[in-house]
């Protein structure tokens, strides 16, 4: 319990760094937002300027705008004044939690076996090639594996749809995509975590009261196994999120991703900052469960400080 | 530390690692001769032969403005490299540099200061990264052609906890060790032992981190062009082609080679970057066998 409280406070200093640097870095951008038109009229511009309170001081600036993200109500977009920031983020919420959960849960599932695959099979050829795919999976860049598979899946074979997200059928693809780095990344840590519990002496026990092989691994040392699989689940789902912007863009889904990276492409400042606090919050929520999980998984961590 | 010599033949045992060496030599001397290379590096457009297959007279084919692919990617290859070596060498100087003044001061200097580093760690940098980018996106800065060089430090900026982490480790243990402290007793001071002393026995350790965090600055820089935030148009990197073949992605005209080459030439160099990494860290880290 003191651990959550402590890890939650640790969490709000993150959350407040990022949106404090986040908000230095674009007051101290050159140029600003209304750069690319033609000059306004003085009167004009100041308007417009005191409607985004660009007049106020820095400090009463920071003040509000940390307020006003405090209260959820953030708002207009600059390039969309006539949507809220977060109206146009909610917007895109369905979409990539979707995206986002499926193919996590997708990964976790495939690595799983393959993992276990791996850990009976060790040395022999299957194991060599999960070893392989597994270390590709993790050091290729996400379009090259969505590029191949597009052209694979979608134009040689035409069974996918090639971009979308309108049928159950074009969100095979992304998902797929989305889901091999995790999987990648929990067939690696299961099978090295799998190998090395068998050889522990509770593993031996079972064997030596007949339980089968493939039984010992799934019933005796899965466990302990997905402990280091769980700790890195921080680190997996932040991969994730920055991979689902690439799948995002690739895809042509109308998730949070697309409108950071329009935002950021359109120097669209609030809804950057949106974005990016809202993938902080995220981020941070699922290194929290992810101690949880550790906790519940392996008991010494609960004692440990 | 080992004689070179000694380094290099263990290196050079492995098959594997002999193709990855060579790999990364041949794309290190094209990048870095890049200009006096006796091939035809136009990159100018020719709608006659946009989007042509690989051919005889183009040997990767072409792309949607007609532009040769083999040398766009020899051009690709150039800046992507000097990133991927620019972003490490930052990373190198931020973090040996944090890294050696955290573990070589008193405890309590050191305690804040690598709490410092656990704060910069959680702080998710990608999402940062992009909104620095987003905010250097069409400012003066960039037109003038110095964006390319905030963007190599961005990259560099990004990757110097792990190293400022594993300096710090190692420097706490060494300066314990009784040449170090031989060296104390003598009156040496503590900032020349750390630099004449600890530093030199630092250097496997540093240059096995280096050689992994090298495909890791070539992977942000890809993902960063790829999204459009990174190097910008007309310069090209092996992230910037990968968008342009996705741009004319479509069923009824497969460029496949737009797509498959570049990623080939980003996916070998990867490969051979981490091979090289981990079979350096087998030969110099006695610990690991």
């Amino acid at each position: 319990m003191q651990l959550i409280v402590r890890r939650s406070v640790a969490s709000l200093i993150t959350i407040w760094a990022v949106f404090t640097i986040s908000f230095l870095v674009i007051r101290s951008a050159p140029g600003g937002p209304f750069d690319a038109e033609r000059d306004p009229p003085e009167a004009v511009k100041a308007a417009i300027e005191a409607r985004y309170q660009l007049d106020a001081p820095l400090w009463q600036q920071y003040l509000d705008q940390g307020w006003s993200w405090l209260t959820l109500n953030p708002g207009p977009s600059l390039r969309q004044p006539d949507h809220d920031v977060s109206t146009i983020l909610a917007a895109g919420i369905p979409a990539s939690f979707l995206l986002g959960t499926l193919a996590l849960l997708l990964g976790i599932i495939l690595g799983t076996i393959l993992g276990v695959i791996a850990a009976w099979q060790q040395d022999r050829w299957p194991d060599r090639v999960i070893t392989l795919f597994a270390s590709m999976g993790i050091s290729l860049p996400l379009y090259v594996i969505a590029g191949l598979l597009i052209l694979l899946l979608a134009f040689q074979l035409p069974w996918l749809p090639p971009a979308g997200w309108t049928t159950a059928a074009s969100a095979i693809l992304p998902i797929i995509c989305l889901a091999l780095a995790p999987a990648a990344q929990v067939a690696r840590l299961l099978r090295s975590g799998l190998i090395e519990a068998s050889q522990e002496d509770y593993a031996r026990t079972a064997r030596s009261k007949g339980r089968g092989v493939v039984g010992t691994l799934l019933f005796h040392c899965l466990r302990p196994a997905s402990i280091p699989v769980t700790s890195t689940l921080g680190p997996t789902a932040a991969a994730m999120l920055t991979g689902s912007l690439v799948i995002e863009q690739i895809f042509a889904i109308p998730g949070v991703g697309m409108h950071f990276i329009q935002g950021a492409m359109n120097r669209d400042y609030p809804l950057v900052l949106g974005a990016v606090l809202l993938y902080t919050i995220l981020l941070q929520i699922l290194t929290l469960l992810g101690d949880l999980l550790m906790g519940w998984l392996d008991p010494r961590a609960r004692v440990e400080e | 530390m080992k004689p070179l010599k000694t380094i290099l033949s263990a290196l050079f045992k492995d098959p594997f690692t002999f193709v990855a060496i060579l790999w990364l030599a041949i794309v290190t001397l094209t990048a870095l001769f890049l200009p006096l290379l006796p091939l035809e590096l136009s990159h100018e457009t020719d709608s006659t032969v946009a989007l042509n297959a690989p051919s005889q007279e183009h040997w990767f084919g072409t792309d949607a403005l007609g532009r040769d692919l083999f040398s766009r990617i020899l051009r690709g290859t150039r800046i992507s490299i000097a990133c991927g070596i620019a972003g490490a060498l930052t990373a190198l100087i931020l973090g040996v540099g944090y890294g050696l003044i955290s573990g070589g001061g008193s405890d309590r200097r050191d305690h804040w200061l690598m709490r410092f580093v656990d704060l910069v760690d959680s702080i998710p940098l990608v999402f940062l990264v992009i909104l620095v980018a987003s905010v250097l996106r069409g400012s003066a800065l960039e037109a003038s052609g110095g964006g390319l060089g905030v963007f190599f430090v961005i990259l560099g900026a990004v990757y110097w906890t792990p190293m400022a982490r594993i300096v710090r480790g190692e420097t706490r243990v060494l300066r314990h060790r009784e040449w170090a402290l031989a060296a104390t007793a003598l009156g040496v001071p503590q900032k020349r032992i750390l630099w004449r002393e600890v530093l030199p026995n630092l250097m496997p350790t540093i240059i096995v981190t280096v050689t992994l965090i090298v495909p890791r600055v070539l992977l942000f820089e890809a993902f960063l062009s790829f999204l459009g935030l990174g190097v910008q148009s007309p310069a090209v990197s092996w992230g910037t082609l990968a968008r342009d073949a996705f741009e004319v992605l479509n069923p009824v005209q497969t460029a496949w080679w737009l797509i498959l080459y570049p990623s080939l030439t980003l996916a070998l160099t990867l490969l051979a970057l981490n091979l090289l990494g981990d079979q350096l860290r087998k030969i110099l880290d006695p610990k690991q066998r």
